[in-house]
Formats: C-alpha cells, sequence, structure tokens
C-alpha cells in the first residue's frame, strides 16, 4: 500500500491511502498511519484509492479514530469506493467515523 | 450442504504471506467462471478473512501446515470451500458481534464472521476427518448481504 499525508488549511491533515488494504497492505502502512495521526486534531482518510478493505485494516481505522477521538479531536474518511463502503456499512464503522463524499463536506466536519 | 462440482484447488500454508496468491487464484478462478466483479470482491473478502482466522486461531503449535481452498460453480453461483486440520473450530458458532454505538466502545475484531454471515448466500461447516470444512456460496441471481 501506499500512504501519503498533506497539511491543508486550518490545521487538517489529509492522509491518502491506496491499494489493498489486507494483512499485507495494511503491515506496509500501519506504522507510519499511526505516526501520521499521533496529536493530530483533524484528520481526513483519503480512501478513494483503497481497492479492497478487510477487518485487519479496519482495525488500523478504528484504533486511529479511537486515539483521535480521546484527544477531542475529528476524524473523517473520504470518498471510498463502493465495495469499500460496504465493508465500513457492514462492520458499523460508518456510524463512528463519518463518511464524507466532498473534500469540504470532510473539512468542516472535522474542523473544530 | 452445498454441492460441489470438480472444482479449481489451491494449497496454500499456513502464512499471511500466502493470502495474496490465494486472491490471486480466487480472481483468476472468478474471472475464468464469468464472476462478476462486485460477488469476486465478496468472495475475496471473505476467503481472507476466513483464512486469516485458521492462520491465526487453529494451530496452536509452530509449524507449517496445509490449507486447502476449493472453488466450485454451483447451479446458482459459486461456492468455495476451505479445509484445515487445525484443532476443531466452527466460526459459524461465533455470536454475532454487537455493532459499537461509539468509538469508545468499538471492540477491535471478531468482525471476520460477520462478514462472512452477511456477504454470503449459504454457509456450513463440518468436522469431517480431523478436517474443518468451511464452505460459503455466494449466488449470482441475487445480491447478497441485504438481509
Amino acid at each position: 500500500m501506499q500512504i501519503d499525508s498533506e497539511r491543508l488549511d486550518g490545521g487538517v491533515l489529509k492522509i491518502a491511502l491506496a491499494g489493498r488494504m489486507d494483512v499485507q497492505g495494511t503491515q506496509e502502512i500501519d506504522l507510519k498511519f499511526t505516526g501520521y495521526t499521533a496529536n493530530q486534531q483533524a484528520v481526513i482518510v483519503d480512501m478513494s484509492a483503497v481497492e479492497f478493505l478487510a477487518s485487519i485494516g479496519i482495525r488500523t481505522l478504528l484504533l486511529a479514530a479511537k486515539a483521535i477521538s480521546r484527544r477531542g479531536g475529528k476524524v473523517v474518511i473520504f470518498n471510498p469506493d463502493s465495495n469499500v463502503t460496504s465493508v465500513l456499512e457492514m462492520a458499523g464503522i460508518d456510524t463512528l467515523i463519518p463518511i464524507c463524499r466532498s473534500l469540504d463536506e470532510a473539512c468542516s466536519a472535522v474542523a473544530a | 450442504m452445498i454441492s460441489t462440482m470438480a472444482g479449481d484447488r489451491i494449497v496454500i500454508c499456513n502464512s499471511t504471506d500466502e493470502l495474496r496468491r490465494m486472491t490471486r487464484w480466487l480472481w483468476d478462478g472468478a474471472a475464468a467462471s464469468g464472476i462478476p466483479d462486485d460477488i469476486a470482491s465478496k468472495l475475496d473478502l471473505c476467503a481472507n478473512e476466513a483464512v486469516m482466522n485458521i492462520i491465526s486461531y487453529a494451530y496452536p503449535d509452530a509449524g507449517r501446515r496445509e490449507i486447502t481452498l476449493e472453488l466450485n460453480e454451483t447451479p446458482d453461483g459459486v461456492s468455495l470451500v476451505i479445509r484445515d486440520d487445525g484443532k476443531p473450530f466452527n466460526p459459524l458458532d461465533v455470536p454475532e458481534p454487537k455493532l459499537p454505538k461509539s468509538l469508545d466502545e468499538a471492540l477491535i475484531g471478531g468482525l471476520g464472521v460477520h462478514f462472512i454471515r452477511r456477504m454470503m448466500t449459504r454457509s456450513h461447516y463440518r468436522r469431517a476427518d480431523g478436517f474443518n470444512v468451511l464452505s460459503f456460496e455466494v449466488r449470482r441471481d441475487r445480491p447478497a448481504g441485504n438481509a
């Protein structure tokens, strides 16, 4: 998997994930993802280029979201494809980490 | 019981390094059978979750073991049969997870079997001749997972 981070206006951090978020893919980005999200208050996880999501990937997303939330921060998922969206919904994750379809919507959702 | 016909088989060992090879095999078999991508995606996820559970929990002792998968066309769709010689375990006995209402109470794990139950049209487990045999089927004529 690939992972990139980009600083947006208003202290928002956008983390873009790409590839197959299975066991191998998640292991490839897990440490960086945890590192990028550490100490952040407003995080957008861009999943538009994630082509597959397994429970191990959900684990990584949830652990980061829990940590951000405990600090009073906010995290959203941006633009997952239809397969990834249905996996997120089936796991009930969409009710815990909002899914946003536009970047503007995502930025407002994480803004303090 | 899910009926089986002569199918496509793969033998992998109990290592997460094998999951990508299994996935390629699954997509090749799905393509050869004319299985649509959305159905293949569901099989892909359920196979990864089931085999990951086997690798993680079926073998208390270290060492190389074999897991066999067989992809079969059925009258209605496609089925996958997964055999391992690990300790007896019926994943379908695992209770439905309570989906969390807040991040604080969100538990990590237990989702794999949930996906199999929800995405597959039918699933079945049996213990036979020292093997766990998990099979699931997804039909092509109606969308699965809308229960």
